[in-house]
């Protein structure tokens, strides 16, 4: 329970902002799963935060998953084969996140011979190359793709200096019956790269920064007998990003990084029919390194040079876990897990018990409950407010605790073969503590001392998810979703101590998703979304005092409670249509014609005080994206 | 037909730009409450000064079109005949409203005794709006050593300070350092550039709406060496010819906090990426900062230091 597939090849029949098509955007619209902001690729887990999500590529963890500011996951669409979600009854072989586990694993190339996918959208292009090395033993694939605004506006003579790209490659090599390895790495970087057009040396300006991810894993399966197999992999996984500036004398240069080596081992034994016993251990060495500055000119008393902060983290875990069919119609799936990381000289562990429950009702019903805890043992810098390429991840210290949930859930699945569909409803109550806030007035850039920048409080969130999902088959698939939920946060420091609603608090939550084979060439699909309005805190009143040297008065802010005032709901529609080629045809191509946010209507992220034509002030809630039309040409062969 | 095609390009670029931001929406907001909001200054020849206004919603228009506060606004949100009290050593005397200047008020015979708390009342009969506040009067320190120079750097003079101040060491002590020049027979707030002073503003792609802020500096006893706090500043917008006006003030904990917190809130990055920040205050009921504290005062020039304590 809590679990929910995505099949990529669906995925790709949907409307994509831009024709990008985007696995988070699409999780996004399942039950439990909130949007951040409008277009952003950030999840919101049954209440949690961005970063209380696992997010795993072949294994790896992705610590930074958007490109452009996080509104381009960087998930390449044609490079997945299976994306699956994990909200609660989390099994034993998950740990280091609150919320969720978002858990994708990539394809693999083709043994028996060579294919080219590919597409070329308003935004980007892309291609993906598979086939043999050794015929039936070794195959690889790679998939890469780049945006080309930057290039398509230099034609008309702007200057637009920024651009993604990303390559997916995957080998996998059969050494015998027994034994198979697989080598994934994924490599990704925003690049900007802004610089006066001047001979001028006075006016010389130059700004630019490039991030990226970077994951490697190399995983040997091997099967011991017919009742014994295992999974040990080797993961490295690194983050960075380096901005520099340069304003006629002065430079600056700023590089952080998180650089992950790991070693990770799943065994599965099938004891008898009715137990299947999976456990293994994890180790992984987190080195983080922070704000890494050089300086120049004056900006040297305001930006000072220093080798940053070296800090690092071992965090490790073992499990066991059981799936028991306890009788034909109740099946347990139960665990523990023990997680540990060591940070300086302090060391936190932990015990976090898992169990599931599942009673069929009859052939067509079942009912399932969870219990989980988590543990979580490095947190994102991130202001609430925004979301930057220069948010670090960093470890647990002395004073700032791992974070904890509680979850408990309970649901209802019925399944009606005749339609090809099925409904579920899952109500949970999720217990968070030493959750993070930062300090009002907090620095959070260029600071490596955030201990005393941090907070460490509580929350809870409950809701209710409703789900129902017609298959593909026949012609029209699709599913509606809905989430009545509630999150809640309480800090001893923050909004007087009394408890506010967490930012994205989205009290409902609906999608209705449908997609429509007309005939063999035409397709039709159609997203609509709704979701009550995220939290703000605005400015709602104003004070005048005297400056520190008593010569002139400042106007000070005065902020409503915390995360007070709801914004107006938002809901959209985008369209796709998707005209198919003759398939007799060994070069087959689709194109894809769509817009997102037909009736260009406003999804607020932030109110601002604003002047009226006759000049009197006004509160205006302000949107990102309104309507966007996109094309897109795929084709394969 | 190049340059038709360039148009073309240039309208398409233009309407997929203005399809890209949807029309705002209006939302209303509830006022927040009015509430009384305080300031103080102690008197060098003894006595004090209080200032007594309101806030005031976010939607009142608070300058005019110069670019200063209107008088209107000022008028408005002055607090006239309301009743203010100081209560200090077993003493309640009242501050009494200044004829010339609406909302401030005043006693100029309340004494100044060191460690002294005192509890400022103030009670408005028009809304029935009351508020209290404590501060302690804190011993003012004196530089112990100040002198100015100019250094030429990059062939520009740049106007620099040197300073150390003995801090008493037996007990913790908070610290503000505050610039002013004389223009005109009024002293201005030296404002130092949010970015270095060569940077073309319009190049940065930062949208600043206030690029300069007021220089001062806070600091507190830690960094003492021996009891003793050095430090070097550059001060910007000085000519050799300017007289510069140096304000130490030994301030409570709570009033470092304050500035330490509004001078956070109002950097290059917080403006656009950080948090809401509410100032702390000490008023219960109330906005502001009720403060006794003393400053002792030199005044510098590029070619002589005049000590101008009147306080010891």
């Amino acid at each position: 329970m809590g679990m929910i597939s995505l099949n990529p090849k669906q995925i790709k029949m949907l409307p994509a902002i831009g024709g990008e098509v985007d696995v988070v955007k699409v999780l996004q619209l399942m039950p439990g799963v909130q949007k951040g902001n409008e277009g952003g690729s950030g999840m919101f887990v049954r209440g949690g935060t961005s970063d209380q999500n696992l997010i795993l590529l072949d294994e790896a963890t992705v610590y930074n998953p958007g490109h452009l500011f996080g509104f381009f996951s960087i998930f390449n669409n044609d490079a997945l084969k299976d994306v699956q979600i994990i909200k609660g009854g989390f099994p034993a072989s998950y740990g280091g996140r609150l919320s969720s586990v978002l858990d994708i694993k990539t394809n693999e190339g083709n043994n028996q011979g060579f294919k080219v996918d590919g597409g070329i959208g308003m935004l980007s292009s892309r291609a993906t190359l598979q086939g043999p090395i050794i015929k039936d033993r070794m195959s690889f694939i790679l998939s890469a793709r780049r945006t080309y605004l930057d290039k398509v506006l230099k034609v008309f003579k702007y200057n637009l200096p920024y651009y993604f790209y990303d390559l997916n490659a995957k080998i996998n090599y059969k050494l015998s019956d027994k034994n198979t390895i697989f080598f994934s790495t994924y490599f990704g970087k925003d690049v900007l790269n802004l610089s006066s057009d001047t001979s001028k040396a006075e006016d010389l300006f130059g700004f630019g920064f490039k991030l990226g991810n970077y994951t490697n894993t190399v995983r040997w399966n091997h099967t011991y007998n017919k009742k014994l197999f295992s999974n040990v992999s080797i993961i490295h996984t690194n983050f960075s990003y380096n901005i520099s500036g340069k304003f006629t004398d002065n430079a600056f240069y700023v590089k952080s990084k998180i650089d992950d080596l790991g070693v990770k081992g799943d065994w599965e034994y099938y004891l008898n029919a009715k137990n299947q016993i999976r456990f293994g251990a994890s180790f992984i060495h987190h080195n983080f390194r922070p704000n890494i500055v050089n300086s120049s000119g004056e900006l040297t008393s305001s930006i000072t040079s220093r080798d940053g902060a070296r800090l690092a983290l071992e965090e490790s875990g073992i499990y066991l876990g059981n799936d028991q069919e306890v009788s034909p119609r109740i099946k347990l799936n139960y665990g523990l897990r023990f997680s540990s990381a060591l940070a300086k000289s302090k060391v936190y562990s932990g015990l976090e018990p898992r169990v599931a429950i599942r009673y069929t009702i009859d052939e067509r019903s079942s009912i399932k409950a969870s219990y989980s805890r988590m543990k979580q043992y490095m947190h994102l810098v991130s202001s609430s407010s925004i979301s930057l390429p220069t948010d670090l991840w960093y470890p647990v210290t002395e004073s700032i605790k791992p974070q904890v949930s509680d979850q408990v859930s309970l649901g209802y699945f019925l399944g009606i073969t005749e339609w090809a569909t099925n409904v579920s409803v899952e109500a949970y109550y999720k217990k968070m503590n030493n959750l993070i806030e930062y300090k009002e007035g907090a620095k959070l850039m260029l600071n490596d001392n955030f201990d005393r920048e941090l907070l460490n409080g509580k929350g809870n969130s409950y809701g209710l998810e409703f789900l129902i999902n017609k298959s593909p088959q026949g012609k029209f698939s699709g599913w509606a979703s809905y989430t009545i939920s509630w999150a809640t946060r309480q800090f001893d420091e923050l909004n007087k101590g009394e408890k506010f609603f967490a930012k994205f608090d989205r009290r409902h939550n609906l999608s209705l998703v449908g997609l429509y084979k007309i005939n063999d060439y035409l397709s039709f699909s159609a997203v609509w979304v709704f979701a009550s309005g995220s939290r703000f805190t605005p400015v709602v009143g104003q004070y005048a005092i005297p400056n520190a040297s008593l010569t002139d008065v400042d106007v000070m802010p005065i902020y409503a409670s915390r995360n007070s005032v709801k914004m107006s709901p938002s809901h959209r529609l985008d369209l796709n249509l998707i005209v198919q080629q003759k398939k007799e045809r060994r070069f087959k191509s689709e194109w894809h014609i769509g817009c997102y946010n037909l009736y260009n209507q406003t999804s607020p992220y932030k109110i601002e005080v604003v002047k009226e034509d006759n000049g009197a002030l006004k509160y205006q809630q302000k949107g990102l994206f309104g309507f966007l039309p996109s094309l897109a040409y795929n084709f394969k062969f | 037909m190049r340059i038709h095609f360039h148009n073309s390009a240039l309208l398409f670029l233009a309407i997929l730009i203005y399809s890209c931001t949807p029309k705002p929406l209006d939302i209303e907001l509830e006022a927040p409450k009015e509430r009384l909001v305080i300031a103080s200054q102690m008197l060098p020849r003894g006595g004090m000064v209080v200032s007594l206004t309101k806030s005031f919603s976010s939607l009142k228009k608070t300058k005019a079109g110069d670019g200063n506060y209107s008088e209107e606004f000022i008028r408005q949100i002055a607090v006239k005949n309301a009743v203010v009290t100081i209560t200090y050593n077993n003493v309640t005397e009242n501050l009494t409203p200044n004829d010339t200047i609406p909302g401030l008020y005043q006693n100029l015979s309340v004494q100044h005794l060191r460690y002294q708390t005192y509890v400022l009342k103030a009670y408005d009969p028009q809304t029935g709006e009351s508020i209290e506040a404590h501060s302690t009067m804190l011993i003012p320190i004196k530089f112990d050593t100040i002198a100015s120079y100019v250094k030429v750097e990059n062939a520009s003079q740049n106007f620099y300070i040197k300073y150390s101040i003995q801090d008493p060491g037996y007990i913790k002590n908070w610290y503000m350092v505050s610039y002013t020049k004389l223009v005109n027979g009024q002293r201005v707030a030296l404002k130092r550039s949010r970015l270095p002073k060569n940077i073309p503003l319009k190049k940065t792609a930062l949208n600043i709406q206030n690029p300069e802020t007021e220089d001062f500096e806070i600091f507190t006893d830690l960094g003492a060496t021996a009891n003793v706090i050095s430090a070097e500043k550059r001060l910007e917008g000085i000519t050799p010819s300017d007289t510069v006006i140096v304000s130490l003030t030994n301030i409570e904990e709570g009033y470092y906090n304050f500035l330490d917190t509004k001078r956070r809130s109002g950097g290059i990055v917080t403006s656009f990426a950080g948090e809401p920040v509410n100032l702390n205050t000490n008023v219960v009921n109330g906005y502001g900062y009720f403060t006794t504290y003393f400053p002792t005062i030199t005044l510098l020039s590029s070619s002589q230091v005049l000590d101008l304590s009147t306080f010891q």
